[in-house]
């Protein structure tokens, strides 16, 4: 899913104070690239009972993930519900309730459009692997959001990129922004609060405190299928004899001052997972302040 | 060669357990049928060369998710993941020990269960010592005799594997044939590596020639019967004792009144301690059919060993080891360790006879095969199809209770808390009743009832 991160700058540039939510766990493509992002599953049932156990243990800013708590989804979510653009990332084909954008992944096919709704097509990527992703909103809203997306389009793009789209019908128009070879891959900077961990307490713009912690899991979501440098930085100490694991396996990681660092190739189909573990738990006043990751 | 993946679900080193050591010991021989990973709950644990440890949780992102499950259980709290494992998948289970109520107990499991599991075991005798622990919360040490707690192992599990003949007949005494017919005997294994030297151990303990040196080993349970130990060896105040292991605070001073307490001991101080010996005591009273790493070792190295005539050590060749009767206690120990103290030779003769015994049957290869056949065997039959439904017990809140249902199919039972009488009446009295005041959309009530301050929900959850 390289178009990811491409798509997500494309949207973060066209609707400012767009609010979103990944629905695609356990692949979680968008969830790393568009700050604020809240991750979670779109049909908690079909998943394999041991990933949705797994999900199940993750908290985002103290909240459980998106479509495993029914009665937690119940609460008010100012930040989104306020929001003017709601934009929801989903596998499924159908709009999201509650959302006013909703991007489906890989496209709806040839399906038909409910009343009311309109479609833009989108097809983006790598020029010689390109992907197409359909939005799906409201139909009196069409024109406006294909423009603001057609514009940021072309402020987006660099040389070699193409880009372009026009109005199909009424109720559906395209957009194309193709990138060369390596595609759209940004250096990635996640704040700790942002990032999906499975421990009791919630961090916060001071870190996430991990005094004692002896385990710690972390779901950053997916990484374009490339070799990425990993660093984590830490406040508060240093973080001393630290494991690293990638998706329960423990993998080689460098200690430098203030942080972490390790090579990673992160698997294709889903969001890896992080973990960290430290023998006698972790040292005093020690806070994970960031995950920074680069291609 | 194409191996099969397989998942070992253990505790393993550096865990102060005797099965992490025994797991850690298997895995290379399963290693040479199978392509092995350890599936653990502390991720620094330690399997051997060459095997990969994963963390539990993620070990269904693996490649061959499907692979072969084996799982290790003991009846302690370190094998509290290995339960919940192997309710999340069936698979082969090894049974360490078939009394398992110490488990449950000691994880939180809920009373109901327990107290089903009880019913279970035993029920002429489960009214009297569940209404104990009901109503006094009374659990005395004839419970973990009375009710093994083993039912929903044997019911979950496609094969189990038990290290005795004992074991599995204790077995099929309280959960009947038909409930047993998948378990089978698989004895002991031998320690990985040499054993030390016994000449080279005794001068990295100090030991002298001439100087008789007792041991004892492992975690001192009462059922160890070291009171048995010091008694007899009052009147054997020549004999040096060590005990190689660690020893609760009530017996503390009793023991090492008389004995030098090692506390937990790394692996090779431990085979040391007990090469070194001219005699391994390895009692029990009562026995629930367990098995000793601590023997296993003692045999591989040499070492004369005197256990009880019981349970699993009543299988033993009686020119292996010297198995005293039960009714003997301490005057009868006494007896066989001044008859050793006085022929040194006789000892080293009995422990001679107790390795060919170990090398014959307990050798790695051999039960790694006997694994194999086992575990394959089991993959030809259909899955566990009785499953004992999980219980949950929650406070009666709508919130708990989704979370603690997330990922869960199936039937499941609540057990809910009521604080006071009136919340039962405020919570059915709920715009849409008890159900939707409290269980999550999809959830189906079958049924509902009370038990004690508890309100007990049978629910069928979405697939």
């Amino acid at each position: 899913m390289s178009a990811a991160p491409l798509l997500a700058a494309l949207f973060a540039r066209a609707l400012p104070g767009l609010a979103a939510r990944d629905l695609g766990l356990p692949l979680g493509a968008l969830l790393p690239w568009l700050p604020g992002t809240r991750a979670g599953v779109a049909d908690a049932m079909a998943l394999d009972p041991a990933e949705r156990a797994l999900l199940a243990r993750f908290r985002q800013q103290g909240l459980p993930l998106l479509g495993l708590d029914p009665v937690a989804e119940a609460e008010p979510d100012p930040a989104w519900e306020e929001a003017r653009d709601r934009l929801a990332w989903t596998p499924s084909g159908s709009p999201m309730p509650g959302a006013s954008l909703t991007l489906v992944a890989g496209g709806t096919g040839q399906a038909p459009l409910a009343d009311g709704l309109a479609r833009i097509l989108l097809l983006a990527g790598c020029d010689d692997a390109p992907e197409r992703h359909d939005l799906l909103l409201p139909e009196p809203r069409l024109a406006e959001i294909y423009e603001c997306l057609r514009a940021a389009a072309a402020s987006l793009a660099g040389p070699g990129w193409q880009q372009g789209g026009r109005s199909l019908t009424p109720r559906q128009a395209s957009l194309l922004l193709l990138v060369p070879r390596p595609g759209h891959v940004p250096d990635l900077l996640l704040p700790s609060a942002a990032l999906p961990h499975d421990l009791p307490a919630p961090g916060g713009p001071a870190g996430l405190p991990l005094e004692g912690v002896r385990q710690l899991r972390l779901l950053p979501g997916a990484l374009p299928p490339l070799r990425w440098r990993l660093r984590l930085n830490f406040a508060g100490a240093e973080p001393g004899p630290t494991a690293l694991f990638l998706d329960g396996l423990r993998i080689p990681v460098r200690p430098v001052p203030g942080g972490l660092v390790a090579s990673i190739d992160p698997p294709a189909d889903r969001a890896p997972v992080l973990g960290l573990a430290w023998r006698d738990g972790a040292p005093p006043g020690l806070r994970l302040m960031a995950l920074e990751a680069r291609p | 060669m194409d191996r099969p993946p397989l998942l070992m679900v253990s505790p393993l080193p550096p865990a102060r357990n005797g099965i992490a050591d025994y797991a850690a010991a298997l895995l290379p021989g399963l290693a040479a049928h199978y392509d092995c990973a350890a599936a653990v709950e502390d991720w620094l644990a330690e399997a051997p060369a060459g095997i990969p440890v994963v963390d539990l949780a993620l070990a269904h992102r693996l490649p061959g998710d499907g692979r072969r499950r084996l799982y290790q259980i003991g009846n302690n709290p370190g094998h509290d993941f290995v339960l919940q494992a192997l309710r999340a998948r069936p698979g082969v289970t090894t049974l360490h020990d078939p009394g398992l109520l110490h488990l449950y107990e000691s994880t939180g499991e809920d009373r109901v269960t327990i107290l089903a599991g009880m019913r279970h075991a035993a029920p002429g005798l489960a009214a009297t010592y569940a209404r104990h622990l009901r109503e006094r919360g009374v659990s005395t040490r004839a419970n973990h005799l009375l009710f093994d707690l083993a039912g929903e192992v044997l019911a979950r599990s496609r094969a189990v594997i038990v290290h005795s003949r004992f074991a599995r007949a204790r077995l099929r005494l309280t959960h009947g044939e038909a409930a047993t017919a998948h378990v089978e005997v698989i004895p002991h294994l031998l320690p990985p590596g040499r054993p030390p030297v016994r000449a080279e151990a005794r001068a990295r303990l100090g030991i002298g020639p001439e100087e008789f040196l007792l041991v004892t080993a492992g975690f001192a349970s009462l059922a160890k019967r070291l009171d048995w130990v010091l008694a007899a060896l009052e009147g054997l105040p020549a004999l040096r004792w060590i005990h190689a292991g660690e020893v609760p605070a009530a017996l503390a001073p009793r023991i090492g009144g008389r004995a030098r307490i090692t506390g937990h001991l790394p692996a090779d101080e431990f085979d040391a301690h007990i090469a070194a010996a001219d005699v391994l005591v390895n009692l029990r009273f009562p026995s629930a059919g367990e098995s000793s790493g601590s023997l296993a070792r003692a045999l591989a190295a040499g070492t004369c060993c005197i256990v009880s005539r019981t349970g699993a050590f009543a299988e033993l060749p009686g020119d292996a080891v010297i198995a005293l009767p039960l009714a003997g206690g301490a005057p009868a120990l006494a007896e066989a360790l001044a008859a050793l103290a006085a022929a040194p030779e006789r000892a080293r003769a009995i422990g001679g006879a107790g390795r060919a015994h170990a090398e014959a049957e307990m050798a790695l290869p051999a039960v790694a095969a006997r694994y194999r056949a086992a575990i394959e065997a089991a993959e030809d039959r259909p899955p566990p199809r009785a499953e004992p439904t999980p219980l949950l017990r929650l406070a009666a809140d709508r919130t708990l209770i989704a979370a603690a249902l997330a990922g869960r199919t199936g039937a499941c039972r609540l057990c809910l808390g009521l604080e006071e009488s009136g919340q039962l009446a405020a919570l059915s009295l709920a715009p849409g009743g008890l159900a939707e005041a409290l269980l999550p959309p999809g959830a189906e009530l079958r049924a509902a009832r009370l038990e004690g301050r508890g309100l007990v929900l049978d629910l069928q959850l979405p697939a």
